[in-house]
């Protein structure tokens, strides 16, 4: 009965959440676990939007930065191996 | 410092600065193969962002890459948007399968050369330590890369199919901060990126969508200040379209692209 309860007041918790449209009551959500249906306001929104294009690119940028290392170590194997042509 | 292009004797690749802003690269040779890490601790090339921590490479040895699974470790990468102080922490392994070129022999048309490769992650994380909050993501992606001596332009379009949609689309999935399961496509325009325009959106369409909550997000890439395309030169800041749409709500406004 008591883990019910808990189960509860988690859910009011998170019901709460929903009403203020934001996150900012010390209950934090988080990316992992179940997923929740927390509405934010569309300026949060916009902003979220913002970070996750913005990291997408940095991400991209370390995939790139990855290939082109793997580029340079293959092509430097190739020319060692005497496989480059010369001009 | 930038890292030198490679000293090919008289094969000088284009070699693209960007990627490379004020970092240290050091490779070295392992039974089976490369260990390349490329430790970041310093700004970016744009001078927006700080960025600290190591993103390790693990190549097989291999004379061509094509089909070869490349390990891409994201450790702990510290990035710190200097605007603001704004700071975010990125993990993950990536895995990259060339599926074609990558080699020399595929270069035989130099100064133009190409690659197409495919980018796979499960366990993608970006947190932000100031809210104690998380995303998770998963990745799949196609990305093709093309350049001609010094320029060079990557494409990204999606790699996973969505329902029943005959083309794959989805490039991105997961978890955001707030628990809310989302989904990014590239369903009309590939996104381009080009290493001389700071690796800058110049192209392209994102969607995404929160299916649970009914909300859709349209990004259009690259175009002017007042919304238009083409987008302007590189020189000039680059600005994308936000449209907002749940329910009967829709609105749309453009803003310059975030440096993150």
């Amino acid at each position: 009965m008591k883990r019910h309860l808990s189960i509860l007041f988690v859910t009011v918790i998170s019901s709460g959440l929903v009403l203020n449209g934001c996150n900012k009551g010390g209950v934090h959500a988080s990316g992992t676990g179940p997923s929740t249906n927390v509405t934010i306001s569309t300026a949060e929104e916009e902003e979220e939007t913002q970070l996750e294009l913005g990291t997408f690119r940095q991400v991209n940028t370390y995939i790139t930065a990855a290939s082109m290392e793997m580029l340079k170590a293959v092509m430097t194997q190739k020319k060692n191996a005497g496989e480059c042509r010369s001009s | 410092m930038n890292a030198d292009p490679p000293d090919l004797g008289g094969f000088e690749l284009g070699w693209p600065d960007s990627p490379f802003c004020n970092t240290h690269i050091t490779t070295d040779t392992l039974a089976g193969g490369q260990k390349i890490t490329i430790a970041y601790d310093n700004n970016d090339c744009s001078g927006k962002l700080y960025l600290k921590g190591n993103v390790v490479i693990q190549v097989p040895a291999n004379k061509d890459y094509a089909g070869v699974p490349i390990a891409i470790d994201i450790q702990h990468v510290k990035v710190t948007r200097l605007s603001d102080g704004h700071i975010a922490f990125v993990d993950g392994h990536v895995n990259v399968i060339n599926a074609f070129g990558g080699s020399l022999k595929d270069s035989s048309n130099y100064p133009h050369f190409w690659f197409n490769q495919y980018v796979q992650s499960d366990d993608m994380s970006i947190a932000y330590p100031a809210t104690n909050t998380a995303t998770a993501w998963h990745l799949d992606m196609q990305r093709s890369y093309a350049g001609y001596y010094n320029y060079l332009s990557l494409t990204t379009q999606g790699h996973k199919l969505k329902g029943n949609e005959p083309v794959a689309t989805i490039a991105a999935w997961g978890k955001d901060r707030y628990g809310r399961a989302f989904t990014w496509t590239i369903p009309a325009a590939n996104v381009v990126q080009v290493n001389q325009c700071d690796w800058k959106f110049q192209n392209g369409q994102l969607v995404k969508t929160f299916d649970s909550l009914g909300v859709r997000i349209d990004i259009s890439l690259g175009v002017r200040q007042d919304g238009t395309y083409p987008g302007p030169p590189c020189s000039q800041p680059i600005y994308w379209t936000y449209k907002y749409t749940s329910g009967d709500t829709t609105f749309q406004h453009t803003m310059p692209e975030p440096s993150f």
